[in-house]
């Protein structure tokens, strides 16, 4: 197990004892890489949901290009039944976790996709132009002879781009002979392709090795192919990668490395990185932030300008294309986190930040306030979709999310309820009262707290504050108080500093490279989908951490895990 | 042979008598009458819904009906149910208020609330509990058993032949459907599985799923292919390619699947039940509807309304459903789930009473009203050939995650309709609680008061007695009744020593032997 970076230290037990002069040093790298671990293998993993909608798309587009689009509106609604992937926190935690590590069978996932295949399968072949741009004009001219033959030409093209593997001439005649006695009619065609979806190398990444005899066995060129573009863009392998897979240069260090950063320099990438920021990030429970539009007390605390319906989504984005613009400019894991540019594509948060609404491409404006100090600034990671602040939540996420930092559970038999602003109590006064005594003090105070405080200099949607105004239940202000921002959020052991906002905690979490061995952390439960072993999988999370405290690009600090032996090997257990 | 048929206007409206601007699915009335079997078949409906925390007020009827009693093990107290009138309402108890046209006295005859049932174990926040999988605080349980809806879909008993099932059982539900099976369906020994079975909310669907014909890519008199996605799986197992034995475990999973689903696209619905056409609107287009109480009500009348069919058309005859405001953000009122706002700012605080256990009544009597009721009296109009209506050979169960205090699993209500095919006496309001033994509460218990009762597996046996499953498919090694045995964890143990006793002295084995019985009253 790794070391937890919050155990007291015995030299230094007393964080209200500061000693300035002497601010902690980055903290121990946390990761370390044994070549002889042998790392555990997901067994025949199943393709998230998002996948799988890639996947089909990416078959529309491959057998109809023209009609992908229209077909995949049509078909739409009947995938909307598959079931979403369940995220699950980490053992230990309270939240979090990564819907791609859900790997349950369902019986509403197979009802859903054969119901899908059923209808795609239709709309491929609805039409005699349709099955003539799917399968050639062999398919619908008067000759006869050909139908066969052109049937199974179409199945090797589309069936070995579904199924992520050329067809060997036997399952090539199997899935033809579904077919009979009828080749090329329509019905015949679809029943074909409803087929190929439904297959177990459609819907899972079925891996078979290149050596029977040994426990670990290394990749196939297309076993290899389908990892990488599933790890890195959630979908199948495009042309260039299927070629590399094809010739075999993707089996090359060469020719992996040509791929390899190709697909993380990709605009496509941002189909893993945002999901996994998302995840990472929990930006997922942000809620909306029109709801309560009607409230009096929300409404008073709205102002003039209340949050529209796609401000919700506007803020996510702002998260989402920070990191796309830090990857895409080279960035590292630093800059990410201090990044104070604002992609405001909302009227609403282009005014939370001052800043006039970005377009959607070049560079973005950067808000006045220096106060604005990055990532924990940024309105989704403060916005409630309620007149309130929850400092707990935002405390806890920093501990947890950012920082690595497992907290555990409240007791219990606490009293949940949440901590309540009231005509002569600010947010934190509040928190710290209902917190500050018997079995919540033991983590409250200085664990979970403090970091959530530290960014109390910011409201309830994210705009910037130095005084918290106090409402009734029916919109009148009660009372106005100065906020404190000030905190000691004790990041390591033994660090005892008081910190007096966002800005000054952005900065020292930095310098404690726990944020970079976090990162590493939480991008290999992304990847490997499940969570870690530091005993077995120390390789993958110190190449990751290594590279991130390093300051190297994110760009490579992703790469960094595809680098590793065990990505390119299955071990059969 | 004779069917009732349904009135058209109990399409056009709500148990709770709202007017529904939905597009009336009258293709989905029956024409004919079913066959007239020998013994109508039973169905199961289990609702969840989240948190629970209704103040005892509100939940249930004055004691003063309570008019017999009888010792087992403690006194225990039952009385006939009589509903009081309020203008338009009949009244059982703040939330269980229901429009005079709906729970009318007959409806009342068949309902039963049984009250003073505990999970022996501090659960906190679980999808699973109600129906039997342990997972307090949201985590595995130490032990897990599949949830009883999966007992009776997979039982020979239940299920003697599923020629005519499309489902045998159906989950509704958004991320965590509370449902809990075997890793391979119906295959014990392949281990509890420990991921919710997946569900759907789509009212269209379901509709699909049960009630529509067999999905066929192409037609022209075709087969459907299913039966060739199946020899692809079978084929991979089977063949020489390497896999590892897990990867094979997987694979037979999903081959389980896939034959369940070949065997259901070879059913046809009973003969004489006219396979109706596709509705033209599906609930999910009802979103966004947090905040939007008659949208939330009609939302669950739509499944309502193709469940109530395929039931009687014997396509399915078990639904489960699990409510949560957070994921499917709804509340039943005015106040959106906002989040997690109705979490914190209303369920957390309404052991307090005033405005928040305000809301939480309103919310919960709407779902009765809207929804429990809803499905109640569609159920109850459709006859089941043999001179009752199919809720008559029905048991329809509300669960929900909490006691009177969230978090706390003393006396998780539970209210059920029908009496399945006679399995079970109704019309009665049992209190199952040691009212001699009142628990200690804590900084979050407010007004609410805490007692023991009986052990909840008891109830759990009951409805799969009831459902003709027999002990031998289910009973414990280490009592006779359903479930895992659990126990109050250490740190809890001041519910019970504050007050001068022990959790195992509350619920001691004398009281886990007696689990596999009908709860008193019922049998």
């Amino acid at each position: 197990m790794s070391p937890d970076p919050m155990d007291p230290d015995p030299m230094n037990p007393d964080p209200m004892n500061p000693d300035p002069m002497n601010p902690p040093g980055p903290a121990a790298a946390l990761f370390t890489c044994s070549p002889s671990a042998v790392p555990d293998e997901l067994p025949l993993p199943r393709l998230s949901r998002a996948q799988l909608q890639n996947t089909l798309q990416f078959a529309l587009a491959l057998a109809l290009p023209n009609d992908a689009a229209s077909i995949w509106a049509a078909v739409k609604p009947t995938f909307a039944r598959y079931p979403a992937d369940v995220i699950t926190p980490a053992p230990g935690d309270l939240r979090g976790g990564y819907g791609r590590a859900d790997q349950a069978i369902q019986q509403t996932q197979v009802d859903a996709m054969f119901d899908t295949a059923v209808a795609i399968g239709a709309q491929l072949t609805s039409t005699t132009a349709r099955m003539t741009a799917l399968l050639g004009a062999c398919a619908t001219d008067a000759s006869t002879t050909n139908d066969r033959a052109c049937l199974e030409a179409f199945v090797q093209r589309f069936g070995a781009r579904v199924t992520r593997a050329p067809l060997k001439p036997a399952e090539v005649t199997t899935y033809a002979n579904i077919s009979d006695p009828t080749p090329v009619a329509p019905a015949a065609v679809a029943d074909v392709i409803v087929t190929l979806l439904s297959a177990p190398q459609t819907l899972y990444r079925v891996e078979h090795g290149t050596l029977d005899s040994a426990a670990t066995a290394p990749l196939s060129a297309y076993e290899l192919a389908a990892r990488l573009s599933y790890q890195y863009w959630q979908s199948p392998p495009d042309d260039a990668l299927w070629a590399a897979a094809a010739d075999g240069s993707l089996l090359t260090a060469a020719g992996f490395d040509a791929q390899l950063d190709r697909l993380v320099n990709d605009a496509r990438l941002s189909a893993s990185l945002d999901e996994f920021a998302s995840q990472w990030l929990r930006l997922t429970e942000l809620p909306p932030l029109d709801a309560l539009s009607a409230d009096p007390t929300f409404k008073a605390f709205a102002g003039s300008t209340l949050p529209a319906a796609s401000s919700r989504d506007a803020m996510v984005n702002d998260v989402l294309a920070s990191l796309t613009a830090t990857v895409r400019g080279g960035g590292n894991a630093s800059d990410f986190l201090t990044d104070r540019r604002a992609f405001a594509t909302d009227d609403f948060v282009a005014g939370v930040y001052g800043v006039a609404k970005w377009s959607g491409t070049g560079a973005a404006p950067l808000p006045a306030s220096s106060k604005r100090a990055g990532l924990l600034t940024r309105a989704a990671m403060l916005s409630t979709g309620t007149a309130m602040t929850r400092p707990i939540h935002k405390g806890y996420l920093v501990r947890n999310a950012i920082l690595c930092q497992q907290v555990g559970a409240p007791p219990q038999n606490v009293d949940l309820t949440p901590p309540m602003s009231t005509g002569s109590m600010t947010t934190r006064q509040a928190v710290e009262a209902k917190t500050g005594s018997g079995v919540c003090a033991g983590c409250h105070p200085t664990r979970i707290n403090p970091p959530g405080f530290l960014t109390e200099g910011f409201d309830a949607l994210g705009r910037e504050r130095t005084a918290e105004q106090l409402f009734d239940a029916t919109g009148h202000v009660t009372g106005t108080l100065p906020i404190d921002s000030s905190a000691a959020p004790v990041l390591t052991p033994g660090d005892t500093r008081k910190m007096a906002d966002a800005v000054e905690l952005t900065q020292a979490i930095d310098a404690t490279r726990l944020y970079q061995s976090c990162l590493a952390r939480q991008y290999f439960r992304f990847s490997a989908i499940r969570y870690e072993s530091s005993s077995r999988d120390g390789c993958a999370l110190a190449a990751m951490e290594t590279a991130a405290r390093a300051g190297k690009p994110l760009t490579e600090v992703l790469e960094a895990y595809a680098r590793t032996a065990s990505f390119k090997q299955r071990r059969f257990q | 042979m004779s069917i009732k048929l349904l009135d058209r206007r109990m399409f056009l409206q709500g148990a709770s008598g709202v007017a529904l601007a939905l597009p009336l699915l009258e293709s989905l009335l029956p024409r004919e009458a079913r066959a007239l079997p020998v013994t109508p078949p039973k169905c199961f409906v289990h609702f969840r819904t989240p948190h629970g925390g209704i103040s005892a007020a509100n939940m249930w009827p004055a004691d003063s009906m309570l008019t017999t009693s009888m010792s087992y093990l403690h006194t225990v107290r039952a009385g006939p149910l009589a509903a009081q009138q309020a203008g338009s309402n009949a009244v059982l108890s703040p939330v269980l208020t229901a429009p005079s046209s709906v729970l009318t006295p007959a409806r009342v005859a068949k309902l039963n609330l049984l009250r003073g049932l505990d999970i022996p174990k501090y659960m906190a926040h679980n999808f699973g509990g109600a129906l039997g999988y342990y997972d307090d605080d949201k985590g595995t349980p130490g032990s897990p058993r599949p949830t009883i809806d999966q007992v009776m879909a997979y039982s020979p008993s239940f299920y003697p032949s599923v020629a005519s099932v499309k489902r045998r059982s159906v989950a509704i539900g958004k991320v965590n459907t509370g449902s809990y099976g075997y890793k391979t369906a119906g295959v014990p020994g392949s281990g509890v599985s420990t991921s919710a079975i997946g569900g759907t909310e789509s009212s269209l669907g379901l509709f699909n799923t049960l009630l529509a014909g067999t999905p066929s890519s192409g037609g022209g008199g075709r087969k459907p292919v299913v039966d060739q996605v199946l020899a692809s799986y079978q084929s991979l197992r089977n063949g020489n390619a390497r896999l590892s034995s897990e990867d094979k475990v997987r694979l037979d999973q999903h081959i389980d699947a896939v034959a369940e689903l070949q065997r259901r696209l070879g059913t046809t619905v009973s003969a004489g039940c006219t396979v109706p056409s596709t509705p033209t609107m599906d609930n999910l287009g009802l979103r966004p509807m947090d905040g939007a109480p008659t949208k939330n009500v009609q939302f669950f009348q739509l499944i309502n309304e193709v469940i109530a069919v395929a039931m009687n058309c014997g396509a399915t005859r078990i639904m489960t459903s699990s409510i949560d405001e957070n994921n499917q953000a709804l509340t039943f009122t005015s106040r959106a789930a906002q989040g997690e706002d109705w979490h914190n700012n209303v369920s957390h605080s309404a052991s307090g009473g005033g405005a928040a256990q305000a809301l939480v009544m309103q919310s919960h009597q709407a779902f009765f009203a809207g929804v429990f009721m809803d499905l109640v009296a569609r159920l109850d109009g459709f006859s089941n050939g043999a001179g009752g209506t199919l809720l008559d050979s029905s048991l329809v169960a509300w669960g929900q995650e909490s006691g009177n205090v969230t978090h706390f699993a003393f006396t998780m209500p539970v209210i059920t309709a029908g009496g399945a095919g006679g399995a079970l006496k109704t019309g009665q309001y049992c209190d199952y609680r040691n009212t001699a033994k009142k628990l200690s509460g804590d900084s979050s218990t407010g007004s609410e008061q805490l007692y023991s009762g009986l052990i909840y597996n008891q109830w759990l046996s009951t409805a799969l007695l009831a459902m003709d499953v027999p002990r031998s498919e289910w009973a414990e090694t280490t009592h006779p009744g359903y479930g895992e045995r659990v126990a109050y964890q250490s740190q809890y143990a001041y519910f019970f020593t504050n007050v001068g006793t022990t959790a195992a002295a509350t619920y001691p084995e004398a009281m886990w032997q007696k689990t596999g019985e009908k709860l008193p009253f019922l049998g």
